[in-house]
């Protein structure tokens, strides 16, 4: 049975970065196009609007078969446990994260951000949780490590998902550029 | 289809209480309950967090906590943007009744909360919206009283069981004197108390009349009866019993100090009915869900919160069983209202499904019972029945059980406030999510708890069980940066008294291991509430982990004053005690706090160890037995027994203890430990010179520790030689056997080798300090010569 790929990972992770690297190969991707690209996510989100309701309905999950879909946690929990799946799993730093959509969204979290990163942290138990308890296959893409040690982590992704790109024709999706919320330290 | 011989009866009492019914069965007044008593078993039923009657009935129903059976509160979604009260629809799981139809028993169920819609199942039916005459806030008239959709299975019975609904209209002024004997004293237009208790007099002569036309009527092996009326009733006027609460009028009191009474006596009667309907060979339970506060205990006012009235809930219920087979005027301990549905099944020899979270009860049988097991009813693929009705009752008959939740105070008002439709939604899902937090929280699983708790949490509405819940849990996983976020988002807002806060924050400093801080905290917060029972009973147990005995002590005894049952207090100070090694009076303080409350296995464990501590041995071995029983794989208590059984030459008892000790120990360990000195410094330098491998030393003693913040830190740790400072000694857990390096130097030598690592002058003195390294010190021998699972040298 044909595997459905999916991208996951906290909201501001890199999971439209990693679109991007899929769109480079030769996997459909499902989306719609609705949210449309912006200063945030300037090469757009990738994302499919059936996946906000995939907690009372994930029969579009379907026709997501062959496809590459994004889904971020902990929405990855609803997935139809009958199809197969390969899922590649996008980590930031979670400070980095929480500042990124602080900066998107506008506004000083500061004084909840314990709040959030525990939030987030127990998305990501729960979600890698579920992976482990119904042997779906994942991997964990760093987004700094993809940035700094892009041919490494593309020829994993590439073995991961037995694609038959080579890691070059990926790597211009990588935009260092693009690693613009990065913390000034 | 061949009947059983053996049938059951359960019957049961919303929020009955010994502490009532013991004094009536005493005078006389409770004979039906009291001939249970005397010829069965008799025990204390252990309630859940949250005490809220829907979640709790169907816990007892399916032998599963809320958060597996998806009841969690007095309400639910209707589906179209409304709320309901809650009903079947919102049980994710088999009850009983379905598990008994599969297995071709057949039930009557009348009156169980929730149970509308009425199930398909191998009996009869009637649910809890059978007795309610209520539209909106009006009462239907009689002559237009009919019956809501999905209440009665089969259709058959319809006719003939709505025939024998009471209506309040027909309760009588002679029928209420009983209750209230002074009734004429009363303007009844004003006075509105007369007919509530019209009101729950219907309701329960409803409920009884249904069961029993089907007891005598219709064949079965199972009748199960739930009566919400006693509940009720105690909300209604337990304020009203004696003795006189402050704040209740002499004429008040003097008009209603009987009602509860008579509420009690009224069961008791419809109970006695029932006996007499069954035959010898009938096993019969009466259970409660919690128990009522009808003493000292009762809260002066009810908060205005969704569930307020629940302070009044106590966390005993109760559980009477007689029957074949069941053992005769005996006391039964540790039963949850989660063994409901396990004890019932090993009635019927049914095997327990393995995802339930209660047991059965097998103290209640005379003989030893086999107990067999299924990983779970679910996956069992048989007809169980399924709901009559694909939606809930009629609007009519929803806005009438909604209103009986709004009349108790256990929901708000949707005209409360102004609230729209949509916002009322949000409100009872988001106290819905909260119970179901507490739900997770109180059976330990605190992150589940937490990620909700996260969620509905909002800091425009600041809501104060939702902030001290994050905190605890916060606490509870050791998150204690999300705990100080908290309390400093708390401290900005008035929700939570200053006293409180500082709980809250001991708590935290308890965590972050700075007691000290914690205590003053504490002492800060009793200054503001010296009656507060709880922050005495933390404020004294910490005091006693730091061996500040005699002020742990005032402490206890102060809770004892106020509370002179409280079985935490005597167990405080039988700790106090065990801790000055008068083992003697520990005895008898912790016999105090069993005699109190009996499933308290810490309780019994420090007895035994009291008891092996005063050399008598006998009972040491046979209390240490008791905690074997009440709890799983203590490696610390088979040391005991083991230890106990070879000082006492018990060769067979020595052999079966040791050979469970050898499986649940970890490995031996080798601990080097003192004050800080020079020669504890040297002799650690020495033996790394030597090639030895120290956890927790690398170059100096103060600084590299173990981290013993974590419960279980040993179990990282891979090297047998552990640096462990003198008084982070009782952080050693009892999975490893140890040998205890105590290297040991003149005090005052410790105390100028700590002066000088901080750089004082070489004859400086702290007297504080020498104060304290001579407690430390003391405190680590005492511990030392207490444990079973250690050999110590001193060097």
């Amino acid at each position: 049975m044909e595997n459905v790929i999916i991208v996951t990972g906290l909201p501001r992770s890199g999971t439209s970065l990693m679109m991007q690297i899929m769109e480079r190969t030769s996997i459909p991707i499902l989306s719609d196009g609705l949210r449309e690209k912006d200063i945030n996510n300037p090469e757009g989100y990738y994302e499919l609007e059936a996946v906000k309701g995939i907690v009372k309905d994930n029969s579009f999950l379907a026709e997501a078969k062959g496809k590459v879909l994004k889904i971020v946690t902990p929405l990855p929990l609803f997935l139809d446990k009958n199809l197969n799946y390969r899922v590649l799993f996008m980590r930031r730093d979670l400070e980095e994260i929480l500042r990124s959509q602080e900066k998107m969204l506008g506004k000083d979290q500061s004084s909840e951000r314990e709040k959030f990163k525990t939030i987030y942290e127990l998305h990501l138990k729960k979600t890698y949780a579920f992976f482990e308890q119904n042997s779906i296959p994942f991997i964990d893409v760093w987004y700094k490590e993809l940035i700094a040690n892009t041919e490494q982590e593309l020829n994993r992704i590439i073995d991961f998902l037995q694609l038959d790109s080579n890691w070059e024709e990926l790597a211009n999706a990588v935009h260092p550029e693009l690693y613009r919320n990065k913390i000034d330290k | 289809m061949t009947l059983k011989k053996n049938k059951v009866v359960v019957v049961g009492w919303d929020s009955a209480d010994w502490k009532i019914i013991d004094k009536l069965m005493a005078n006389g007044l409770m004979p039906a309950i009291k001939s249970i008593v005397d010829n069965g078993v008799k025990g204390k039923l252990a309630t859940l967090d949250p005490p809220l009657s829907p979640m709790l009935w169907t816990s007892m129903a399916t032998g599963k906590r809320p958060f597996d059976h998806g009841v969690l509160g007095f309400v639910e979604p209707d589906g179209n943007g409304g709320i309901r009260s809650v009903s079947s629809h919102s049980r994710k799981v088999k009850a009983i009744w379905n598990i008994f139809t599969m297995e071709g028993i057949k039930s009557n169920i009348v009156g169980w909360w929730p149970s509308n819609p009425v199930e398909s199942i191998n009996g009869c039916m009637v649910s809890n919206l059978f007795q309610q005459e209520k539209m909106g806030g009006e009462v239907i008239e009689l002559e237009n009283w009919t019956m809501p959709e999905g209440t009665i299975y089969p259709e058959r019975l319809k006719e003939r069981l709505s025939e024998l609904r009471v209506h309040p209209h027909e309760i009588t002024g002679n029928l209420v004197m009983p209750f209230v004997p002074q009734a004429l004293k009363l303007d009844k237009k004003k006075d509105k108390r007369l007919t509530v208790i019209s009101r729950l007099l219907a309701h329960a002569t409803s409920i009884h009349a249904a069961a029993t036309e089907l007891i005598e009527t219709e064949p079965w092996d199972f009748t199960a009866v739930y009566h919400d009326a006693m509940d009720h009733f105690s909300h209604g006027f337990m304020k009203f019993h004696p003795p006189q609460m402050k704040g209740i009028t002499d004429e008040d009191f003097e008009i209603f100090k009987d009602v509860v009474i008579g509420a009690y006596i009224y069961h008791d009667m419809m109970l006695d009915r029932i006996l007499k309907m069954i035959d010898e060979d009938t096993t019969v339970m009466v259970i409660s869900d919690h128990g009522f506060h009808s003493d000292h205990l009762r809260p002066t006012h009810v908060p205005q919160i969704p569930s307020g009235p629940a302070i009044e809930h106590a966390p005993y219920g109760i559980i009477a069983i007689k029957g074949p087979g069941i053992k005769k005027g005996e006391r039964i301990y540790g039963a949850s209202v989660l063994d409901i549905t396990p004890t019932l099944l090993s009635l019927y020899d049914l095997p327990i499904g393995r995802d339930m979270a209660g047991k059965p009860l097998i103290d209640i049988y005379e003989a030893e019972k086999k107990i067999n097991y299924i990983d779970s009813w679910e996956n069992v693929d048989k007809d169980g029945g399924s709901l009559v009705v694909e939606a809930q009752a009629s609007n009519e008959a929803n806005e009438s059980a909604l209103q009986q939740l709004i009349d108790l105070g256990y929901i708000d008002d949707i005209n409360k406030d102004g609230k729209d439709a949509n916002q009322y939604l949000k409100d009872n899902i988001k106290e819905n999510n909260f119970y179901l937090s507490k739900s997770y929280s109180s059976a330990g699983k605190y992150e589940e708890a937490l990620e909700i708790l996260l969620e509905i949490e909002s800091r425009e509405v600041p809501d104060f069980r939702i902030l001290i819940e994050i905190v605890n849990c916060a606490v509870k996983t050791k998150r204690f940066k999300l705990a100080e976020e908290y309390l400093s988002f708390i401290r900005t807002t008035n929700v939570i008294s200053k006293s409180y806060i500082d709980v809250l924050e001991s708590k935290v400093q308890i965590g972050l291991n700075n007691p000290d801080k914690a205590v003053a905290l504490l002492k800060s917060a009793l200054n503001e509430n010296p009656d507060a029972i709880e922050i005495l009973l933390d404020l004294g147990r910490l005091l006693n982990t730091i061996r500040y005995s005699s002020e742990a002590e005032s402490c206890f005894k102060k809770i004892i004053e106020k509370d002179p049952d409280n079985p935490h207090a005597y167990h405080g100070i039988g700790l106090v005690k065990l801790h000055e090694e008068k083992y003697e009076e520990a005895i008898d303080y912790f016999l105090d706090a069993i005699d109190r409350l009996y499933y308290n296995p810490l309780a019994h464990f420090n007895l035994g160890e009291a008891f092996a501590l005063a050399k008598m041995y006998p009972e040491a071995i046979q209390t240490f037995e008791v905690v074997q029983t009440m709890t799983q794989n203590i490696p610390k208590v088979f040391r005991w027994l083991a230890d106990l059984c070879e000082i006492t030459e018990n060769q067979e008892k020595f052999e079966f203890y040791s050979k469970i000790v050898k499986n649940l120990t970890r490995g031996h360990k080798k601990i080097i430990t003192g004050l800080p000195s020079e020669k504890l410094q040297k002799y650690l330098e020495k033996s790394i010179e030597n090639g030895v491998s120290i956890s927790g030393f690398k170059t100096s003693i103060f600084k590299d520790q173990i981290n013993v913040g974590d419960k279980d830190w040993m179990k990282e740790i891979e090297s047998e030689t552990i640096y462990v400072p003198l008084n982070l000694l009782p952080s050693l857990n009892a999975f490893n056997s140890y040998e205890i390096i105590l290297v040991q130097e003149n005090i005052e030598e410790s105390m100028k080798f700590i002066l000088k690592s901080k750089r004082f002058k070489n004859d400086s003195v702290d007297l504080s300090l020498l104060e304290d390294l001579k407690k430390q010190e003391r405190i680590a021998l005492i511990w030392i010569n207490q444990q079973p699972n250690l050999d110590y040298r001193i060097i």
